[in-house]
């Protein structure tokens, strides 16, 4: 069936390299660019540039699979009515159902209608969870992020309605290749501007993703699905993961998602990175053949060095320093090392720095050139704070299980100073409570040192107890010391002082020492939890 | 292509099996819509187990069933077209489960772009190749490489020309 001919195959073959040279051009340029290169050849030129118009305006065209089989589906038509909804058109669809385009008849604003599909299992605890959701999600307005006006239960379905953004989205970007530092940064600014007021309002996305950020004409960008990503996407709560790498995509979870652990806006923080990697780079950081390749990833791998991967263009760009630094804070797999909040992002951005590493507090209006001059020494000097600090409330942990074991020693020589059983039950309580309170200890302190994923969680979990054993044994040193009275002034001495040395170490010093190892966020984290 | 007889076989096999997998998806209505590439996966999981040999690598599998899946989407548009135009000559099975419903949003004529892509593979093998693998197949810029054996600089190149001008030429035909 060949109908071309050679001469076809060699015009196309210098169209196509001639095209692949000129779309590395700047885009402004490319037009001089072809007309230059193709000389003479005013068909080759022509054939070139309707090339580039034609890839200027091709959208997502052929960028998602088609559809293996259609189901029926009970789709609804433009004209229908829902409510007080009239549908005007179909602006998608995916795993989550359908998003239609419709007017809102009673306020008269178009709006997009999101049809909610959830599976029959759950339905009841799902719907409940939803309408929760739905209401701290209706709760946001911020620029950055598309209002949620209404969940609507209209004929035994369910439909969120929420605000129209025309536009594409950053996926669209992304798959037209690697955009400059500067843009990224822009980007990554208003991303970080729209999740500090939501994670502000106690609401995180958890799903952020490059096909849930829309660009709008105007620039700016909007975050759709807030806080209910979950629901309406594809995969709930992680349970299609197996599946396969197209639906549920978890490329852009955070390790302590993948795992199940508690969550807070730092979810959303680890996503920004992926995304804005994705954007400078072009290819995403944990890209693997299939999702349990990806997750594995994200769990265990360091994305090759951003600089490794960036176009040549960014290279040169003054601002990758900067991009280099916002990513790898942001791609901390440990939540308590990652940035602490959406404000930092931005704040680092905006060369806004109040975190203490000294950067000058920056007049420049968005992205300050004045970053990129090599890797930033103070940050070091920050690291190596942070190494002390932690070394301080390591020690901390060691030096009060050792001084709760040799406090035993007096208390058992004391015990038959008070008649009957008392001293001997004082002296089993004590021990209770230093066995409780020393493996704890121990236990938070090893998860510190290997597994700094479940540190604050762990933490979190046995600090009442160790808490309660600790009053216990206070207690049983101060009985123990005030029961030697007389018979032994100096045992008493030392155990009354033991009992106040104890209740100051773990009353003032081990919440400052944590603290500061946890740094703010984290202890922010530990109240919740 | 030295394996082409190899090759066809295998294309039969995995047609079958993707027909057989998107005719119980719309049995069980175990989803709203399913796309291709989820299908070519679970295809995959299935015949991996029964042909551990000859479908060893996923990339190699998903190589072969991109055209199967190309095949079996382009016919069955073909036969919704001549239903449509009231079934005429070409022969209708009745019980295709794969006409149950209308194409989704994107106005994508399925067709049309096999047609343009078939005149690609006679300028370009390579790029209609690409297109084929990222398209139907759902391979990544480096699955598509690996199976190609060329870099993945190379597959977005070849891949980003390739839309431009499939994407010129539906829009020729459409406006013809």
């Amino acid at each position: 069936m060949s109908e071309a001919g050679e001469s076809d195959r060699a015009r196309w073959a210098a169209v196509t390299a001639l095209f692949s040279r000129a779309i590395e051009q700047p885009a402004d340029t490319r037009h001089a660019f072809v007309r230059a290169e193709a000389g003479a050849d005013d068909r080759l030129a022509r054939d070139v540039l309707s090339l580039l118009a034609a890839h200027d305006r091709a959208g997502d065209f052929l960028q998602s699979p088609p559809s293996a089989i259609d189901a029926p589906r009970d789709l609804l038509a433009p004209g229908q009515i829902v409510g007080h909804y009239r549908i005007t058109g179909m602006l998608g669809e995916g795993g989550m159902g359908v998003v239609y385009l419709a007017d809102d008849t009673r306020l008269g604003r178009t709006i997009a209608l999101k049809a909610v599909t959830p599976s029959p299992e759950d339905a009841e605890t799902r719907i409940a969870r939803l309408r929760r959701e739905a209401r701290a999600a209706a709760a946001l307005n911020d620029p950055g992020i598309a209002t949620v006006y209404a969940l609507e239960e209209i004929d035994g379905r369910l439909f969120i309605a929420s605000e129209y953004v025309p536009g594409e989205t950053l996926r669209d970007e992304i798959a037209r290749g690697p955009a400059s530092p500067a843009r990224v940064l822009e980007t990554g600014r208003l991303l970080a501007n729209a999740l500090a007021s939501s994670h502000t309002a106690g609401v995180m996305h958890r799903d952020l993703k490059p096909e849930n950020i829309v660009r709008t004409p105007d620039g700016r960008v909007k975050i759709l699905d807030f806080g209910l990503a979950r629901f309406v996407g594809a995969h709930d709560d992680g349970a299609n993961l197996t599946g396969d790498g197209v639906i549920g995509t978890p490329a852009y979870m955070a390790p302590e998602q993948i795992r199940g652990a508690d969550l807070d806006g730092r979810v959303d923080l680890f996503a920004l990175g992926v995304i804005l990697y994705e954007m400078a780079a072009g290819v995403h950081p944990f890209a693997a053949p299939t999702p349990a390749a990806t997750l594995a990833r994200i769990l265990e791998d360091d994305p090759a060095p951003l600089r490794t991967v960036l176009p040549a263009f960014s290279l040169a760009d003054v601002n990758v320093d900067l991009l280099d630094d916002v990513i790898a804070r942001c791609l901390q797999k440990d939540p308590a090392a990652r940035i602490e909040s959406a404000e930092t992002v931005a704040g680092l951005i905006e060369g806004d720095i109040t975190a203490g590493n000294g950067r000058p507090r920056g007049a420049a209006p968005t992205i300050a050139p004045s970053h990129g001059v090599g890797p930033s020494p103070e940050r070091g000097a920050q690291r190596r704070v942070e190494g002390r600090v932690e070394g301080w409330w390591q020690f901390h942990q060691a030096a009060a299980t050792i001084a709760y074991v040799l406090l035993l020693i007096p208390l058992w020589r004391v015990r038959h100073l008070t008649p009957g059983p008392i001293g001997m039950i004082i002296f089993l309580a004590a021990l209770v409570g230093v066995v409780v309170a020393g493996a704890l200890r121990l236990h938070v302190w090893f998860a510190a040192r290997e597994l700094p994923d479940v540190w604050p969680a762990q933490h979190a979990r046995a600090r009442p107890w160790t808490r309660a054993a600790d009053v216990l044994f206070t207690l049983c040193l101060l009985a123990a010391g005030l029961r030697a009275v007389g018979a032994d002034d100096g045992e008493s001495g030392l155990l009354v002082a033991a009992a106040a040395g104890v209740a100051i170490s773990f009353l003032i010093i081990e919440p400052a020492t944590t603290r500061a190892a946890m740094r703010n966020s984290m202890t922010d984290r530990a109240r919740r939890v | 292509m030295s394996d082409q007889p190899i090759a066809d076989a295998l294309v039969a096999d995995v047609y079958a099996e993707l027909r057989r997998l998107a005719g119980r998806y719309v049995r069980h209505e175990r989803a709203k819509s399913v796309q291709a590439t989820e299908l070519v996966h679970e295809a995959y999981l299935r015949l991996a187990q029964d042909k551990p040999v000859a479908f060893a690598d996923r990339g190699h599998f998903v190589a072969i069933a991109a055209i199967a899946m190309r095949r079996l989407l382009i016919e069955r548009a073909r036969r919704r077209g001549a239903a449509k135009r009231g079934g005429d000559q070409i022969m209708v099975t009745l019980d295709d489960t794969l006409m149950a419903g209308e194409d989704s949003t994107t106005a994508l004529d399925l067709v049309a772009l096999d047609r343009a892509l078939t005149r690609l593979a006679d300028l370009d093998p390579r790029q209609a190749r690409v297109v084929e693998l990222r398209f139907f197949g759902g391979l990544s810029v480096e699955e598509t490489a690996a199976a190609l054996a060329i870099s993945p600089a190379t597959v977005k190149r070849e891949w980003t020309v390739a839309r431009a001008w499939l994407l010129r030429e539906l829009e020729g035909d459409a406006s013809a």
